[in-house]
């Protein structure tokens, strides 16, 4: 049976009087890899600031391991095992790589497994065990992705939400972050929910996905019946 | 003769500097982490001041219990400001926009009013301060051909505690590291599961405490201080805040013995060459020389990055 940890149900959503969202709905299953297709401003980082907290829907339910969470605030979210790597990695460029990985540990049940996620961390990102002492700031593109990655999975989520991780990076590191995806899902029972604007990309590591546009979802479906898809081919692939 | 004047005004003037440096960290915590721009810094160290003082004079409790007190009145002062001034202004923003950080200088000048009337209103514009209370068994030592009261080193030492402690507390504790993750993204903190309200509280409340700690210094050293003292240590404090870089605690301290070492040199330079009774006042306007001069070409503080 599919179990799904994360539910929104008709989430109307947006800033001051601009609305972004409509009515969005969607099931994120779990121990897998969940998409979030579409375009620039289709809604989709909205979408992720909804299910952390960051921005507080309209209208609409999120549900989190079975329990509403609408109400709870984004720092409190994290601690019930909501992860997320934002857009633009928002690193803290004056504390150190090992700080960083600190602090990504700083609710209660992650400072317990510190020692755990360090060592995952390193196995997955060597090149950030060599810089632990180095600033964030100094860090490559690359760099700064993996060690964003690295925090959220220092907080130990139970859903790791990521928002366009190859964004901003050369070919052949978004490669390598998608990679390291696949390599998650294979090593840790995480369930990833991920948003991309490179659907070429995110549908060869997809499990299930949603494609939203102008702030509806207008397409879902497993990653077979997503790449068999007119409107995905036409819109999205160039095909 | 020329050069024992030099000297000396180079002692006092590091001394100085290391107290005001040490005073100065609360402005560059609350400015630095909190886009606070805190024009009442000196009012607020002449709350530290005037408890150490009224404790001892009414109370005759030592100087040593007034500086806990300051402490202690300052956490609870800071306490107050955040809830009853601050948190509406910057508790719940993700970034602090130039209009808000006018709008805490508004606040914040009024809060300076307020204080600076009560102060002339309870306290009076006479000079108050500790009388003949000094630390040690004599009220001045000699260093070589330089007097020094004991006073004053006293309050440098409490000075180098109060940095050493600070610094440690910001780079070596949870609760300091979360603070520079909140300085520099409160939402990328949020997303690690830190409160950025809570942070942004306890900030107010240990800068806000480091200030009126800080006011045992400033006792100690000003042999007597009236209202009228702020207005020195205020705008003293925010060019040394500049100059270490906003939110830079060892930068400031740094800063500060720069200032102060700058004072004591101009005020030689000046007695020497050109009359003594100005020299005082021209020295302090060399420090604010010395603002301008980083404001245009090198805005970010000496060691900004």
């Amino acid at each position: 049976m599919v179990k799904y940890p994360l539910e929104l149900s008709n989430i109307d959503a947006g800033y001051g009087e601009a609305q972004a969202l409509w009515g969005v709905s969607l099931k994120v299953r779990e121990g897998g890899i969940n998409v979030i297709l579409g375009s620039n401003g289709a809604g989709k980082t909205t979408t992720l600031r909804v299910i952390t907290g960051i921005l507080k829907p309209w209208r609409g339910d999120v549900k989190f391991l079975g329990e509403n969470i609408v109400n709870v605030p984004t720092h409190k979210r994290v601690d019930m095992g909501v992860g997320m790597v934002p857009e633009g990695r928002r690193l803290w460029p004056q504390l150190t790589v090992y700080e960083t990985l600190e602090l990504g540990a700083y609710t209660k049940h992650a400072k317990e497994k510190f020692e755990k996620n360090l060592e995952l961390v390193y196995t997955l990102f060597p090149v950030l065990k060599e810089r632990s002492k180095q600033l964030a700031g100094t860090l490559s593109g690359g760099e700064s992705q993996m060690l964003a990655i690295a925090r959220t999975l220092m907080s130990s989520p139970r859903i790791l939400l990521m928002d366009e991780p190859s964004l901003g990076l050369a070919p052949k590191l978004v490669i390598e972050v998608f990679k390291v995806i696949e390599k998650l899902k294979k090593e840790t029972d995480l369930t990833v929910l991920l948003v991309e604007q490179n659907v070429y990309m995110a549908l060869q590591i997809a499990d299930y996905g949603y494609v939203l546009e102008h702030g509806r979802i207008v397409l879902e479906g497993s990653r077979e019946e997503l790449k068999e898809s007119e409107r995905i081919k036409k819109a999205y692939l160039g095909l | 003769m020329g050069l024992s004047t030099v000297v000396i005004s180079v002692v006092h003037g590091v001394l100085w500097g290391i107290i005001l440096g040490a005073a100065s960290t609360g402005l560059t915590l609350l400015w630095g982490v909190m886009k606070v721009v805190n024009v009442a810094h000196g009012e607020i160290l002449l709350i530290g001041s005037y408890l150490i003082v009224i404790l001892y004079a009414f109370l005759g409790l030592s100087p040593y219990i007034g500086l806990l007190a300051s402490l202690a009145l300052g956490l609870i002062t800071g306490l107050a400001i955040y809830w009853g001034m601050l948190h509406k202004l910057v508790g719940k923003v993700e970034k602090v926009t130039l209009k808000i950080e006018m709008s805490t200088l508004l606040i914040m000048f009024a809060l300076s009013v307020a204080l600076s009337n009560s102060y002339y209103h309870f306290i009076g514009s006479e000079p108050k301060g500790l009388g003949l209370w000094h630390f040690g068994l004599k009220s001045s030592i000699d260093i070589g051909s330089v007097v020094v009261r004991t006073n004053s080193i006293l309050a440098a030492i409490v000075a180098v505690i109060i940095v050493a402690a600070l610094h440690l507390l910001l780079t070596r504790t949870t609760l300091g590291k979360s603070i520079r993750a909140v300085m520099q993204d409160a939402q990328a903190a949020s997303l690690v599961g830190i409160n950025p309200v809570r942070i942004k509280m306890l900030t107010t409340m240990i800068a806000i405490g480091v200030t009126t700690l800080s006011g045992f210094l400033i006792v100690l050293h000003e042999t007597a201080i009236i209202p009228g003292t702020a207005l020195i240590y205020t705008p003293l404090a925010f060019v040394i805040v500049v100059l270490g870089g906003l939110g830079n605690v060892l930068g400031s301290f740094i800063g500060g013995i720069i200032i102060g070492l700058i004072y004591g040199l101009s005020k030689a330079i000046i007695a020497l060459t050109f009359n003594p009774l100005a020299s005082a006042p021209l020295a302090l306007s060399t420090a604010f020389i010395v603002l301008i001069l980083v404001l245009l070409f090198k805005p970010e503080g000496l060691f900004g990055r």
